[in-house]
Order: structure tokens, then sequence, then C-alpha cells
């Protein structure tokens, strides 16, 4: 469980890095950074389950972290609380789609 | 002062103050420590508690991809969205987004106890048996989520107006 955790915790990690390089860097609100890592999770638990990793259960455990589905949803609430509906309404609607798209993908490649 | 001083100390003047290494210390401390404890929840939660030590089961869904839906993922992720909610539609939401209170809960135990890598793994592996079935249970989650974040926001308008 410790490994586990510790994977989950690296995960979380990754995106809040992600969150603050699309803030300070790209200057883009980070609800469009949470939307791009839960779209490389789904990527990377695509590729772990159909090609490259026999017992990905640490694979999961650190996509599970990178990813959120309570940041994918409260964000955009919050987004929609300060006035962004149009971002909140394209990232509540297109993380679904884009995650089934990313993960079908890492499947495929 | 000469002029290379002088643009030296204009770009200074518009560079966004350091911020101290303690504070960045303590944002990644609440993201490592928030992220470990929701991984730790949700491995508990997806392993059966007596079994958690020996056993793979449920640390991802589907292990042997013969299961279906996991009622476990799906109530993490509905409740954790309406925690998430009601947290950043508060007080906590109005804070800093760096605050260390709002990354340990919203980013760390919320972000990592809810995934969405492993919901889209699941419904992958129900894709395979039952292409309905996968898209009902998708539109269940989701819908189920968005519904727990309107809960957590009509209870928080409800609550303010009656303060």
């Amino acid at each position: 469980m410790l490994t586990f955790s510790a994977f989950c915790a690296l995960g979380c990690l990754v995106r809040y890095a992600a969150e603050v390089f699309a803030g300070r860097t790209i200057r883009v609100q980070r609800l469009w950074a949470t939307l791009a890592v839960n779209a490389l999770g789904s990527l990377t638990v695509g590729l772990a389950i159909s090609h490259l990793i026999s017992d990905p259960a640490l694979i999961f455990a650190f996509c599970g972290g990178m990813t959120s589905f309570s940041a994918a949803i409260a964000a955009p609430a919050h987004a929609w609380r300060d006035g962004s509906r149009r971002s909140a309404i394209v990232v509540l609607a297109t993380t679904p789609l884009l995650c089934i798209a990313a993960y079908a993908l890492g499947a495929a490649l | 002062m000469d002029s290379s001083s002088l643009e030296a100390s204009a770009t200074f003047e518009t560079m966004p103050p350091l911020e101290p290494a303690h504070s960045l210390l303590v944002r990644l401390l609440a993201v490592l420590g928030g992220g470990f404890l929701g991984g730790a929840l949700r491995f508990m939660i997806l392993n059966d508690m007596s079994s958690a030590a020996g056993s793979q089961n449920g640390v991802y869904p589907n292990a042997s991809w013969g299961d279906s839906f996991d009622v476990r993922l799906f109530a993490i992720n509905t409740v954790g969205v309406f925690i998430a909610t009601w947290l950043l539609l508060g007080r906590m939401g109005d804070s800093s987004p760096d605050a260390p209170g709002r990354l340990f809960w919203t980013t760390g135990v919320l972000g990592g106890l809810t995934t969405y890598s492993s919901l889209i793994a699941e419904l992958g592996g129900i894709w395979g048996q039952n292409r309905g079935v996968a898209v009902l249970i998708g539109a269940l989650s989701v819908g189920a989520a968005c519904g727990a974040g309107w809960l957590a926001h009509q209870i928080r308008q409800r609550l303010r107006w009656g303060s």
C-alpha cells in the first residue's frame, strides 16, 4: 500500500506541476492543465494495459494520482462561479471524450 | 546610473517577486502528503480491507477483465466530486490556488482518491464485452458526478441564503 500511495502522490505532483506551468508560463486557466493531464493519464493507462506491462498496478497508482475525476468536475464548477462559463462548459464536455480518445489511442499504438 | 544598470533595474522591477524556498517546499509537501493519503484511501477502498496486504484485486479495475462495473470506483468518484465542489465553492475556493490547505485537500487528497484514468480503463474493459453497457456506465458516472457537483452547489447556496 505504501508503494501504491507513493506513486499516487507523485502523480498528484505531476498534475500540480502541470497546473502551475499552465497558470504561470502559458498563462491559461489551470483547468485546461487538468484536462491535459487527464487525457495524458488515460493515454498512458491505455498503453500500459495493451502493450507494455503485465502488472500495471503502479501505473494505475501513478496515473490515478495524475488524473483527477473530482478536479475534472469541481474545477469547471469553480470556473463557472467565477464567470468563466464558456471554459467551464468546454472542459466539462470535452474531458470524457478526450480521455476516451486518448485511451483508445494508447491501446491502439 | 548608466544605461545598463537602468535597464537591469527596470528588468528587476518587472520580474515577479521570487517566492521563498520554504513556501515552495510547503506546497510540494501539501500535494505529496495529500496525494499519499488519497492514494492510501483509494487502495483500501478498492481492495478488500481484509485482504489488502496480499491481493491485487481492485487496485486497478477489472483485473480479470471479465468483471464489469466497479461500484466502489463509482462511489469514490461521485463522493469525491461532491466534496471537492463543496470545498471549492466555499471559502477554500476564494483562497489562492497555491494555498497549502487547498493543495492538500483538493489537489492532494481528493485528487489522489478520485481517478479518471481508472474509470476510462474500466470502460475500455467493458467496451470489449458490451459497447452499450460501456456507454451507459460512462454516461452514468459522468452524470452522477455532475449531479453531485450540482447538489453541493445547491446546498452551498441554501446555506448562504439561510445565514
